[in-house]
């Protein structure tokens, strides 16, 4: 059981990703943008995990990875995008995985137990 | 007692019988009465009557004397004065016949004595001129004669010369008794006496009185003969005065019997001299004989020298010319100048010429050096030297065993002479004169020869040029200094001759050496260039490129190796011929071409030129360049290059067509990412929805997501479809651009502060520019345009936009000053997937250029692109016409 956070600018990602891992047992609190992200961060200290997309308005995926990694060392932190390619950048490698979005997300699922596990 | 003289027609007294001393001397002077000689020469006895002034001593007690005639067989001796007439006249008559032939007989004995005394001096006289050949001296010596002889006082000899007498010789006078050295001819006896062949004797001195006078004494008797030589006269001999004292006379003055003698002697003496001038004359002749007797055995002697010399001169002329090396042709020059058979001069040195600094500076110097037994070393030279048959083989030969060091040419060191300004050495460079320098010569300029007597240490020498046609080469210093024997006009005129010629022959081996180093300068040159032309050769038959050049006649001049590789045709066959008829080879067009370019007469080139060689497709560049003959200006003919980019052509392909696969890869990429968000949700809510069967609000939930992603997925598809087809139907609306500049503006505004871009802000206050357009496409077109000007400016660079309208339509305008777009890609900027590293995927431009003129009808173009900026502008009509 963890407690996530999940940023994606897509409503109905961010609704999909929630029920799913509501349903798998975290609680999972939502933003639309890495900003807001970062501003919830600030109030709430009690998040495990931060579950990100990368392309995103304003401040990307990427961008978001390497400001949490810089703040909150500890907080384990997923990439999760449709594209593969970005897994090739330098920065995606402040997050701890990089998961490729897919409409089953037993990966995703997988991938933050393994984490939690550590 | 008188006797009677009948030169001077007087009585003088001779005794008397009187004891009476004054009656001396007195005399009876007939010439101015003629009664009393006449009546006395009657046999008359005739009376006198003294004078008052004669009655002195016993003459006192008379008044007149009865003088009686005293005759010798009719010649009148005397008179006797008798005091009174009273004598017997018989008597006296009978007394006196004796008495007279007793002084007649004294009187002829004074006469043979001064005859004998004549005759002594004929003898004398005889044996002077016979003893003397001089003129001068036989004169005198006769009138030392003459004075014995004559017993007179004095004798001149009064030369004729310049129309007046000159004193040229005198016996018995003294100094101090001449008044005047020269008489004249008019106004002297001496000068009348010139015209008188038979002489002149005066007695008395009141003859001499009106004449011009030479001395002081008183003359009281002379004798003039004049003096001539082969009938021209000579002068005058005069004899002055008889001496008084000598023996027994009745008279004490010269006689005719003293002139006759005297005529005969000056005109022996003349014939004398005759003889005399005649002898020197001889002499002289004789003497010109013998010295044209020695000057012809002169003459022959020094032509045979002469002759000898030449023929030396010759072999050793003969001998220099059969070398071309200098230093021999020297040896050959020294050892001619010295040789036995050659010029035999003891010692001979050569010094060369430095032009540039002006020295001359010794070379080798031939000859006995100090301390060497010259006899031992002449004989082995001769010996040597009978060898061989001839000069010039001798020559020759022995220069070659000469070296080039020696003892005499140790011996000078390192000194040289300095001929520039040299009062000598200058004149034999520079003058080409020969210098003989004697002993005499340097006692009278030792200084000038200061600086060769120190190299040479003699004092007899000979300096001469060596002298080609144009320059003097150098100098020889030639002596004798061993044998001392003078140098002669022939050898002079033979080192004059020996000169020119061994001057001549240097100058020749000189222009000869010269000739061969240009000939191996010109063979080196000839090989360097026969080594470029290989090389240059090697070049073009090397080329990766054909190269085929044809002359003005379409005549092939080049056909290089890769050309017989590449049209199969061997370079022997192709050379000369003519290039039409080769066209189906080269193609058709190509022929034609190189016609072109003589009227272009520029460079053309024809890039993925397309030939079929063989049957095999090959891409050229074919390159054609004008033949230029620089020199003449004119084209020769046309290089044509055919550079076979087959290969290069196929990579290029291969490389468009993958920009344009990876383009779309990019794109499809998207596209792929677009449709995924969608299939992601449909696909993760579809397996919750089979989870929750159950649950109907979930399903309705999910079902209305499904149904909205499904929507989205339908529109990304046509959009795609739209953007391959292009065929979507623009959704016109009416916008106001400004506003839609302002939107993507923003967008970018971190971007621009970030690079520190200058942007100018005065488009904002544009107003309204209304026009119809589809929004999202033309935002499509302005990020483009304004996201490419912001990449490419540099950090502080500058963009500036304008927006603006006419009454045909609506313009925008970007303009960076950004680096220049190449001409070569400006007109490719619009083509699709043309791309360069900096211009990004190769979709952008042309998407754009499709929106604005596809589909708004109106135009998008680089306005221009240069140094100062770049401009890209875009026009929207507002009446949209199909």
């Amino acid at each position: 059981m963890a407690k996530i956070l999940v940023v994606d600018d897509e409503d109905n990602v961010r609704l999909l990703i929630e029920e799913e891992l509501t349903d798998s047992g975290h609680i999972i609190e939502s933003v639309e943008s890495a900003q807001k992200a970062l501003d919830f961060l600030k109030k709430e200290n009690e998040i495990d995990l931060i579950c990100t997309d990368i392309e995103m308005p304003d401040m990307n995926g990427l961008e978001l990875a390497g400001e949490i990694r810089k703040k909150y060392p500890e907080k384990k932190i997923i990439l999760l995008t449709a594209y593969s390619h970005y897994k090739s950048e330098m920065a995606s490698w402040a997050a701890d995985a990089y998961v490729v979005k897919s409409m089953d997300l037993t990966e995703l699922k997988d991938t933050i137990q393994n984490l939690m596990k550590l | 007692m008188f006797v009677y003289e009948p030169s001077r027609d007087i009585f003088k007294h001779m005794g008397s019988s009187e004891n009476c001393k004054k009656i001396k001397g007195f005399k009876i002077y007939l010439s101015d009465k003629e009664n009393l000689k006449n009546e006395l020469y009657e046999n008359k006895i005739s009376e006198y009557y003294f004078t008052e002034e004669e009655k002195f001593g016993c003459f006192e007690k008379f008044e007149k004397l009865c003088l009686y005639p005293i005759f010798y067989s009719g010649s009148l001796l005397g008179v006797l004065g008798l005091s009174d007439i009273d004598f017997d006249r018989i008597n006296l008559d009978e007394k006196l016949k004796s008495f007279a032939v007793l002084l007649n007989l004294v009187i002829e004995k004074l006469s043979i004595e001064e005859l004998k005394d004549k005759i002594n001096m004929i003898k004398e006289f005889t044996k002077i001129i016979e003893s003397t050949l001089d003129e001068d001296t036989l004169i005198y010596k006769t009138m030392e004669t003459f004075k014995n002889s004559f017993h007179s006082r004095s004798i001149i000899f009064w030369k004729l010369q310049s129309e007046k007498l000159i004193m040229s010789q005198s016996i018995g006078i003294n100094e101090d008794e001449i008044i005047c050295h020269f008489l004249p001819l008019d106004n002297s006896i001496e000068g009348n006496s010139l015209t008188i062949d038979d002489g002149i004797l005066e007695i008395g001195s009141k003859n001499f009185e009106n004449y011009a006078k030479a001395f002081n004494f008183k003359i009281k008797s002379a004798m003039f003969s004049r003096l001539q030589i082969d009938g021209v006269l000579l002068g005058v001999i005069a004899i002055y005065n008889r001496k008084e004292e000598f023996g027994y006379r009745p008279y004490k003055h010269f006689d005719k019997f003293d002139l006759n003698f005297l005529n005969d002697s000056v005109k022996r003496l003349g014939i004398a001299l005759s003889r005399i001038n005649l002898y020197t004359r001889l002499k002289n002749e004789i003497s010109k004989l013998r010295n044209l007797k020695e000057s012809h055995e002169e003459l022959i002697n020094f032509q045979k020298e002469h002759l000898e010399k030449m023929n030396a001169l010759h072999k050793i002329s003969q001998a220099i010319r059969s070398t071309y090396d200098k230093n021999n042709a020297v040896k050959i020059m020294l050892l001619g100048l010295t040789a036995g058979r050659g010029l035999k001069f003891n010692r001979a040195l050569y010094l060369e010429r430095d032009r540039v600094r002006g020295f001359l500076i010794p070379f080798l110097w031939l000859g006995p050096s100090e301390g060497e037994d010259v006899t031992e070393s002449w004989r082995e030279a001769n010996r040597r030297a009978i060898k061989y048959g001839n000069i010039v083989q001798y020559l020759r030969e022995e220069a070659l065993q000469i070296p080039n060091h020696n003892k005499l040419t140790e011996s000078i060191g390192n000194k040289v002479l300095a001929y520039k300004g040299h009062p000598i050495l200058d004149r034999v460079v520079n003058k080409k004169q020969i210098v003989n320098v004697v002993p005499q010569t340097l006692k009278v300029k030792k200084e000038e020869f200061e600086d060769i007597i120190d190299i040479i240490k003699t004092d007899s020498f000979l300096i001469f040029p060596v002298t080609g046609k144009f320059e003097t080469k150098g100098i020889v210093i030639v002596d004798n200094s061993i044998t001392k024997t003078p140098i002669s006009n022939v050898d002079i005129e033979i080192i004059r001759l020996f000169q020119d010629s061994v001057g001549l022959s240097l100058e020749m081996i000189e222009n000869y050496e010269e000739l061969r180093q240009k000939t191996k300068i010109l063979e080196e040159q000839k090989n360097l260039m026969d080594y470029y032309r290989r090389f240059k050769e090697n070049i073009l038959h090397n080329l990766a490129v054909a190269i085929i050049v044809v002359d003005r006649k379409g005549k092939i001049i080049e056909w290089n190796q890769k050309a017989e590789v590449l049209f199969s045709r061997p370079r022997e066959n192709m050379m000369g011929s003519k290039i039409n008829f080769f066209s189906e080879i080269v193609g058709e067009d190509i022929i034609n071409t190189i016609e072109e370019i003589y009227v272009s007469k520029t460079d053309l080139k024809y890039p993925d030129y397309k030939v079929n060689i063989s049957g095999e497709k090959k891409i050229f560049d074919i390159q054609f360049s004008p033949l230029w003959n620089r020199e003449l200006g004119v084209i020769e003919g046309v290089i044509i290059v055919f550079d076979d980019v087959t290969e290069l052509y196929s990579l290029q392909r291969e490389m468009e067509r993958r920009e344009r696969l990876a383009a779309i890869g990019e794109m499809t990429a998207r596209i792929a990412h677009e449709i995924r968000n969608p299939l992601t949700v449909i696909g993760g809510f579809l397996k919750r929805m089979t989870k929750k069967l159950d649950e109907p609000d979930s399903i309705k939930k999910y079902s209305k997501i499904i149904d909205d992603e499904l929507n989205r997925l339908e529109v990304i598809v046509s959009e795609i479809l739209e953007y391959s087809r292009g065929n979507k139907i623009t959704q016109l609306e009416e916008s106001n651009l400004v506003e839609l500049v302002r939107d993507v503006i923003i967008m970018y505004e971190d971007f621009i502060s970030q690079k520190n871009i200058f942007l100018n802000t005065d488009w904002v206050d544009s107003g309204e520019i209304t026009v119809d357009i589809d929004r999202s496409k033309i935002k499509q077109v302005l990020i483009n345009l304004i996201k490419n000007s912001i990449e490419i400016v540099e950090n502080g660079g500058k963009i500036d936009i304008k927006i603006g309208k006419n009454e045909k339509f609506a313009f925008f305008e970007i303009e960076n000053n950004g680096p220049v777009i190449e001409e070569e890609y400006q007109n490719k900027l619009f083509m699709p997937f043309f791309t360069t590293k900096t211009y990004g995927t190769g979709l952008g431009l042309p998407i754009c250029k499709k929106i604005i003129e596809d589909e708004h009808k109106g135009r998008l173009f680089l306005l221009k692109s240069d140094d100062i900026s770049t401009i890209f502008r875009f026009e929207i009509p507002f009446e949209k016409q199909n």
